[in-house]
């Protein structure tokens, strides 16, 4: 029952071997974008989500900031330095002991079969989330909440995504008001804790063209709700890019500790405010494949442009505690300066472009958040220094420190950057290819590509050409990002993943192909055969290949 | 945009109080001299205006709870602090009291706290929940330095605004500017003597603001 594929336009024909001719075929040894110093973090969070299902607390990089910050409190030797320090290094650190590991016994494989027997004895698969199915059974008590979930704009939105708190607690629903969703919610905690009781983990729920998806961390109920073409495994993704979001507001210790003194706190209170970057995070999935692929776009640059930029921030940001340092502009990376041994993570990345992209405020005047990076380390947060460099707000300067008294030192450095990269015409030619908008397919001059998205593993970086048509309306991307979504999902299949996948569908062809070094996701018109895709595969990766030093950042700069 | 070029501020002013009660938008009309839509601030965003031969640094903060634990970071070398409040909403002029006044012992000693009501546009002065009256106790009560003379030559540092309509606005950062950085009389004359030079470098606070605010 978990899997369920609801590929629309019936498959006419999927060959999904890795059958031995074709990859003789293929030149496996073109791999555009890679590159052997590490550049991002590059763990993929797929593999995680398929190892740790139960235990998704994020283990790996806690204490990063607290050691940064003890080495900066042994540099500086004034009491008053330390006194901050030290209250800073205890507000970050105290918790962390006190987290919670959770160890949830959950034998995978009986869950589905349980699910569906304890939906069988509650005869729950027609609540009103579910809608059309026999609407004889309601669940919900009669009250105004029943209109508003019962009214078709709510039953027919897209996708839900619902954050709860152990004790069913609305915290926070995509569409409409959490409060008038206090019932559906209660019941989809119910479901969760009925599991639970029997030691067991609720992961998703199929019932008709909808996917219910669960995950619990940390007290919190994340739940999904699509009838899109996420699989159950894309739509945990998206549910831990939102739990990503709710720790890089709180920090992972102040969620756990919260919640250990009240079980029953209403997390709405600290969350206040935060509502518009789930909201955006949300949006820019819809839309945005680099959360999908966990990797990041970088925007196309001349190589020698985007050094001077790089080598621009290292002299003139060299300053102690400083971490990250990066430049933004719309939504893509344009230059990353790191702290030596530190990487950053692509989610978390994702979460820096989602600070910056659903808030106007940092367009007036220099600011300085808090921000914290869970997979960079989920206990605590790092200062974020947020300037753009420009008249026009394009591109968006980065500093992450983690000393809170480095805002002025930081905004000298900015000062100075900005005078370089203006000197250097740098801010100009960053402009302007953001105005030429990335590159069209037909540049790469292979006949029947209609669009492809490219991610390079080892660096952790993708690329794509602009949507031109067919794919220029809403409604036609949306459509094209299903197909991608479908293709994803297949050839990373955790039953079966594959390895090439050429699938014939209604519209369009679609192959996909997956590589040690790479991934490939690629869209032809309908009358492509298997050989002329793979053979214009090639030819695309041979394309990427020679326009690498624009499209990827390829070598990892450090202070 | 932030003007580059040197960063010794010689006066921090901090602008605390609730989400939404008009904090950036008293800041971006006294600084940009207009009125326009704020996205909510998220943590702090840093301001800086010359007065006179000074350099005055703004901090404005965020409104959501969230954020309060950096407060105190911005209240350390604080030489005066607005709090505002909306005029309209009573549960705000509580929270000056109930939320900001521990972190504001994190200021200096001498730090001039200035209650300041927002949104006077929209009070009905018939219906108003905060009195007048309330408001300067409590400027009073936070400012136990200030003596008499002073209040009752310059007032209490009590304003109710309108950065909508530009009412009190300027008088409002004029009082804090004089009071910590006070002009000598020879200074006045030669600044204020020197306001049309300066208007045409775009640095006054009316008008023409040199730097848009998005
Ligand atoms: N009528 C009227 N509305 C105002 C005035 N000042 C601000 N507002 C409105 O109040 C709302 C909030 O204004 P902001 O300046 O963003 O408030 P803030 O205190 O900075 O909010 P946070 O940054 O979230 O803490 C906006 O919709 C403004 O348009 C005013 O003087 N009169
Ligand atoms: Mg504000």
């Amino acid at each position: 029952m978990a899997t369920d594929h609801r590929e629309a336009e019936q498959p006419v024909n999927t060959s999904d071997s890795d059958f031995q001719e074709d990859v003789e075929f293929v030149e496996t040894n073109c791999v555009p974008g890679k590159c052997n110093s590490a550049v991002f973090d590059t763990t993929d969070e797929l593999d995680d989500l398929t190892l740790n299902l139960a235990n998704g607390v994020i283990q790996n990089h806690r204490g990063t900031i607290t050691s940064l910050i003890r080495k900066r409190a042994k540099r500086s030797n004034t009491l008053k330095d330390e006194e901050a320090d030290q209250d800073l290094a205890n507000s970050i650190a105290s918790e962390e002991a006190n987290s919670i590991e959770q160890s949830e016994l959950s034998s995978e494989l009986s869950e589905d079969e349980n699910v569906k027997n304890g939906l069988e004895d509650l005869s729950l698969q027609d609540t009103e989330s579910v809608p059309e199915e026999s609407p004889s059974v309601t669940l919900i008590p009669s009250s105004s909440e029943t209109d508003y979930v019962n009214s078709l704009e709510w039953k027919q939105q897209k996708k839900h995504i619902f954050i709860l708190s152990e004790s069913g607690k609305p915290i926070y629903s995509r569409h409409g008001s959490e409060d008038k969703l206090v019932t559906v919610m209660g019941v989809m905690q119910a479901l969760v804790s009925f599991v639970q009781d029997d030691k067991d983990n609720l992961r998703s729920i199929v019932a008709g063209d909808h996917t219910f998806v669960f995950m619990n961390r940390d007290h919190l109920t994340f739940v999904g709700v699509t009838r899109g073409r996420e699989s159950t495994q894309q739509m945990l993704l998206q549910l831990t890019y939102m739990y990503n979001q709710v720790i890089s507001v709180l920090t992972h210790s102040t969620l756990v500790r919260t919640f250990k003194q009240h079980r029953n706190f209403d997390l709405r209170r600290p969350l206040s405010g935060a509502e518009k970057f789930f909201d955006n995070l949300l949006n820019l999935m819809d839309v945005e494949p680099g959360l999908l692929l966990t990797s990041v776009r970088c925007l196309p640059l001349d190589s020698s442009v985007r050094d001077i930029v790089s080598q621009t921030i290292v002299q003139h940001a060299k300053v102690k505690d400083l971490v990250f340092a990066l430049i933004i502009a719309q939504n893509q990376l344009v230059a990353l300066v790191r702290m030596k041994r530190y990487y950053l993570h692509p989610m978390d990345l994702h979460l820096i472009i989602n600070l910056i992209n659903a808030s106007e405020s940092f367009k007036a005047a220099e600011s300085w958040t808090p921000i914290c990076l869970p997979k960079f380390d989920a206990t605590g947060f790092l200062q974020a220094y947020v300037s753009y460099l420009d008249e026009e707000c394009q591109s968006c300067l980065l500093l992450l420190s983690v000393d809170i008294e480095a805002f002025y030192t930081l905004s000298e450095c900015r000062a100075k950057i900005k005078e370089r990269l203006d000197r250097y015409n740098a801010l100009t030619a960053i402009g302007n290819s953001l105005q030429r908008h990335s590159y069209s397919v037909q540049q790469c001059s292979i006949g029947d590509l209609r669009h492809f998205l490219y991610k390079a593993r080892s660096t952790a970086q993708y690329t794509s050409p602009e949507l031109g048509p067919p794919y220029n309306t809403p409604e036609q991307q949306d459509r094209l990002f299903g197909l991608y979504h479908f293709l994803h999902d297949k050839v990373h299949s955790v039953s079966r993943p594959l390895k090439l996948l050429y699938h014939v569908g209604k519209y369009e062809t679609l192959l996909g192909w997956v590589t040690q070094g790479f991934e490939l996701y690629a869209v032809f018109g309908p009358l492509v055969t298997k050989n002329v895709a793979i053979h214009a595969v090639n030819k695309l990766l041979r394309w990427i290949k020679r326009e690498e030093d624009r499209l990827f950042i390829l070598s990892s700069v450090t202070f | 945009m932030s003007q580059t070029g040197k960063r010794k501020a010689d006066l921090k002013v901090i602008i605390l109080g609730d989400y939404a009660v008009g904090k950036t938008s008293l800041i971006c009309r006294y600084i940009d001299g207009k009125f326009q839509k704020q996205d909510s601030t998220v943590g702090a965003a840093f301001f800086f205006k010359p007065w006179g031969p000074y350099n005055i640094a703004v901090w404005d903060t965020a409104g959501d709870e969230r954020y309060s634990g950096l407060s105190h970071f911005y209240c350390r070398s604080a030489g005066a602090a607005i709090l505002a409040f909306d005029l309209n909403s009573p549960k705000t002029f509580e929270s000056l009291w109930a939320r900001f006044g521990s972190i504001l012992e994190a200021a200096n000693e001498d730090c001039l706290k200035v209650v300041v009501g927002t949104k006077s546009d929209e009070l009905d002065q018939s219906t108003r929940d905060v009195s007048a009256e309330e408001g300067r106790r409590l400027a009073l009560e936070l400012n136990p330095e200030l003596d008499q003379a002073y209040v009752e030559r310059c007032g209490a540092p009590y304003f109710e605004t309108s950065a909508l309509k530009n009412e009190n606005v300027t008088e409002m950062f004029e009082y804090i500017f004089q009071r910590c950085l006070p002009l000598s009389a020879e200074q006045q004359r030669r600044f204020k003597g020197k306001v049309s030079t300066i208007d045409l470098l775009e640095e006054s606070s009316e008008g023409g603001g040199r730097k848009k605010c998005c």
